[in-house]
């Protein structure tokens, strides 16, 4: 280190800003250099100096009426809740969404096995859970201190990208296609074939819900326990008629377990994108 | 953060109280006219309110309340064309108690020493004076200053390093006496 470059770093040195390794090399080069050394000094002294300069306490009035100007403003936003437009909003998108649903699904599986009032049911349950999936993503609520918006924006588009994927390639394929391969075999021989099931929804859910949890995570903040849990639970509900339709197909036990793994690989997926958001961020 | 911007007042109310004394301070060294400061400083609380839903949880808050205070009091120095430099007096806490002379004495030397550190600031090139001020009295490293002001770090630096030197350079008296 030259003199040009410690006495650049002294302010910073005197703020006590810099890294322990800077630190230290700016530290040994002022013991062997006495020019720098006295530089030091000098610019201590100044840094002190400016001590003098005391702080002004905040006039009292001014502190609380401006403080309670924003806390009014706050009490105002939580009590006007969502607002009739964005209301008008959500059961607009929410009946598209179930339809959009019932649509992708009637492209892959047989709907025509089902009653009429079966597949009602299921788009008026459907859009209800879209509309109350957008409700949450627009307003400012909190469950149990867990901010909902983030939340159901990750369980909305983690669904929308497995009904995407239904619309291209079915579930029942690919779990066929799973339960022949050699995993699913393993798995299978190992556990039976609930294992080989439970499986194949961990897998089925993880991605979208780890790519959905690693978009919204900046806003995803701890106890990610309560959050993924949150997650997970408001996936398996947005998913629930897809995953009742296409898994009527398969023998009750063999559903039970498909769908638990489902509810594990949607757990797992979340966390997983916010221990990662979190080492990131703190990279950077 | 993350909870005042989902609405939580009382999450409000705890960063109100860490922040404002030092956003007060912020302007009124800047402006020193009180009722601009406390203008500005209602402004920035006013903004940050606003804005709050920008602010990227996980990133250093600090530099992001100071970048919106420093681009409010840039705007209000293009506004005016001009500034008052730091014309208050900082009040004695116990005016009006009888002291003892020599109490007196070293009260009005210190106010004497106070008042030849601010005039040295004010004299700082003006973006001397807000690296020294940010750093010194914000807690803002050099890198932060940097984004705040939108300056490189390295002429931060450079700023950080000449404005020592000019003050150095005012104040040898001080700078004498500390040393011994």
């Amino acid at each position: 280190m030259n003199c040009d470059e410690a006495r650049n770093e002294l302010p910073a040195l005197a703020q006590g800003s810099l890294g322990q390794e800077r630190r230290m090399a700016i530290e040994a080069h002022i013991s062997s250099c006495q020019s720098c050394a006295k530089d030091w000094t000098a610019a201590k002294a100044v840094w002190s100096s400016l001590d003098m300069l005391t702080e002004v306490p905040t006039p009292h009035s001014l502190r609380e009426r401006l403080s309670s100007q924003i806390v009014s403003l706050l009490d105002a936003e939580a009590r006007a809740g969502i607002g009739i437009h964005k209301l008008l909003g959500a059961l607009l998108s929410g009946i598209v969404l179930a339809l959009l649903g019932i649509w992708s699904l009637n492209k892959q599986v047989n709907l025509e096995t089902f009653t009429t009032a079966g597949i009602s049911g299921c788009a008026v349950l459907w859009a209800g859970l879209f509309i109350a999936t957008s409700c949450l993503i627009m307003g400012r609520f909190r469950l149990g201190g867990t901010a909902m918006s983030p939340v159901a924006s990750t369980a909305l588009a983690s669904t929308g990208m497995v009904l995407l994927g239904t619309y291209f390639c079915p579930k029942l394929e690919l779990l066929r296609f799973w339960l022949a391969s050699l995993p699913g075999e393993a798995l299978a021989a190992a556990g039976g074939m609930g294992l080989s099931h439970f499986a194949f929804g961990c897998l089925y859910a993880t991605v979208p819900t780890f790519l959905a949890a690693l978009y919204f995570g900046s806003r995803l903040k701890g106890p990610w326990l309560k959050e993924g849990l949150w997650t997970a639970a408001g996936f398996i509900l947005l998913l629930s008629p897809s995953l009742y339709v296409q898994c009527s197909f398969l023998p009750m036990a063999m559903g039970v377990f498909l769908i638990a793994g489902v509810f594990v690989g949607s757990l797992g997926g979340a966390l997983a994108a916010l221990r990662l958001q979190h080492t990131l961020l703190r990279a950077a | 953060m993350e909870r005042y911007q989902e609405g939580d007042a009382e999450a409000f109310k705890s960063l109100f109280e860490r922040y404002e004394g030092l956003l007060y301070n912020f302007f009124l060294r800047r402006l020193g006219n009180p009722a601009d400061c406390e203008d500005l400083y209602q402004k920035t609380f006013m903004k940050l309110h606003q804005a709050r839903e920008s602010y990227e949880p996980g990133r250093p808050f600090r530099p992001w309340l100071f970048t919106i205070a420093y681009n409010l009091f840039r705007d209000e120095l293009r506004r005016k064309g001009t500034w008052h430099k730091s014309a208050y007096e900082e009040t004695e806490p116990e005016a009006g108690v009888q002291k003892q002379e020599s109490e007196a004495e070293k009260a009005a030397h210190k106010r004497e020493l106070a008042t030849r550190v601010r005039e040295a600031v004010n004299r700082l090139p003006e973006m001397q004076r807000q690296v020294v001020l940010m750093s010194k009295f914000e807690g803002l490293s050099l890198a932060d200053i940097s984004r705040v002001t939108g300056q490189t770090e390295n002429a931060v630096k450079q700023m950080a390093h000449r404005a020592f030197l000019n003050l150095r350079e005012m104040l040898q008296d001080q700078v004498e006496e500390e040393r011994k």
